[in-house]
């Protein structure tokens, strides 16, 4: 099983909490403010609310609704209402394993999952994308969007779900995830660096394929 | 200048100008309006407005005036001097109209989801891929400002476009929409809420 792309890592600061679905399961993604990313069960053991509308306060994730706290292990580190307390060990959400290579996320919520993804050295991020269409819809859009070149696009897979998309003088690293029937993310950033009007004008043409989906749609 | 508001807590209206109140340190009156759901708000006995049957509305001396973006209009121009709210200068007030606009037209959408999901009226999931649409493009623009390396709709600090814009995002989980499909205008959220002055509503949460 591979780890999937949930977010690109400059999307995720310090102090950041959002709710992320993989393999069918709710799971809350944030930072902590040494800059350390952790996924987590979306459930606080308490009553179950989600811990995704928590917020952070230095290392530990705090439950929105009655504030009791987690460490970076997962485990309840004190409990507002009885703060002289000793929280029991068995007081703990599930974490799961997190991978930050090339500028994006990865999580697995299969503790031997693996990146076949090699560091690919410095990147530049661009965007995230959603479109609500198939992993394979989304793709083929990608690749026959018309680039400013002229050109057209060259595809380079590194497994189903991740690839090199050459664009005119640039390449970009694609790593999608498909977290339902017609629900796919794309995770988008671009190696090597690049000034701000380039990002702008590669993070527009990435925006177009929406459009194209839109009509391509309309011909059906 | 006596400033009176028309309000009712939780609707995302009169909240976008309680922020903008909170942001001016404005001394206002506040007066809770009874809603029922479905049905046209009825003002105080006394109190005339000249579009009746819709909340917020502001009175200022007498001056009464109806939704969300004269009263954002209304009070940046009479309470902020600095102009910083609603800046004079045509490249910043261009765009801030822009945003303004765009939060009366294609984000009631959100506005009209929102209402619908919370209160039983109507399907609201009619209205969500519309409201999803104007928040995409929102997200788009906020994309592109950030590789600017700005950190606001318009110009280089808050302005109108942000408040007008600001409590749709944040409430678009009273209908549905999470906020994991939006990564740049989380980043503004967080941001938003650091203003001095802001203020939360129900189902935005407050993490003091
Ligand atoms: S549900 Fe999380 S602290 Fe009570």
């Amino acid at each position: 099983m591979s780890l999937v792309p949930v977010s690109l890592s400059a999307d995720l600061d310090a102090g950041a909490v959002t709710g992320i679905r993989v393999a069918g399961q709710d799971l809350v993604l944030w930072r902590d403010e040494a800059g350390v990313a952790h996924a987590w069960d979306d459930r606080c053991p308490h009553r179950g609310m989600r811990m995704s509308f928590g917020f952070v306060r230095g290392g530990s994730l705090n439950c929105l609704y009655h504030g009791w706290q987690y460490g970076k292990d997962g485990q309840c580190s004190r409990i507002p209402a009885h703060p002289d307390l000793e929280v029991p060990k068995t007081i703990r959400i599930p974490s799961f394993p997190v991978i930050e290579r090339a500028g994006i996320v990865w999580v697995s919520t299969a503790p031997d999952a693996s990146l076949a993804l090699a560091d690919p050295g410095p990147v530049t991020p661009l965007r995230s994308l959603r479109l609500p269409v198939s992993l394979a819809v989304a793709l083929n859009a990608l690749k026959a969007l018309p680039t400013p070149d002229a050109g057209g696009t060259v595809w380079t897979a590194v497994d189903d779900a991740t690839g090199f998309l050459t664009v005119g003088p640039h390449r970009l690293l694609v790593a999608c995830h498909e977290s339902g029937p017609n629900a796919v993310a794309l995770h988008v950033v671009l190696l090597g660096e690049a000034d701000a009007a380039t990002r702008v004008a590669l993070s527009r043409w990435l925006a177009a394929v929406r459009l194209s989906l839109a009509s391509a749609e309309e011909a059906a | 200048m006596a400033i009176t508001l028309y309000d009712h807590e939780l609707d995302e209206d009169c909240y976008r100008l309680r922020l903008l109140a909170g942001f001016l340190g404005l001394d206002y009156t506040r007066v809770a309006v009874g809603v029922q759901p479905g049905h046209p708000v009825l003002l105080p006995a006394g109190v005339a407005a000249d579009l009746p049957g819709r909340l917020p509305v502001l009175d200022a001396n007498g001056l009464t005036l109806v939704g969300a973006a004269a009263g954002l209009a209304f009070l940046a121009q009479s309470h902020d001097p600095a102009q910083r709210w609603l800046p004079v200068a045509p490249d910043l007030f261009g765009p801030v109209m822009q945003w303004l606009a765009f939060s009366a037209g294609p984000l009631a959408a959100a506005v009209a989801a929102r209402r619908s999901a919370l209160f039983g009226l109507g399907d609201p999931q009619a209205l969500v891929p519309a409201a999803v649409a104007a928040l995409t493009a929102m997200e788009d623009h906020m994309v592109l400002r950030g590789h600017a390396d700005q950190e606001w709709f318009v110009g280089d600090r808050p302005t109108l476009a942000d408040v007008a814009l600001f409590p749709s995002f944040a409430l678009s989980r009273d209908f549905g929409v999470e906020h994991d499909a939006f990564p740049a205008l989380r980043k503004w959220l967080r941001r938003f809420r650091q203003i001095e002055g802001f203020r939360v509503m129900p189902g935005i949460p407050d993490y003091a």
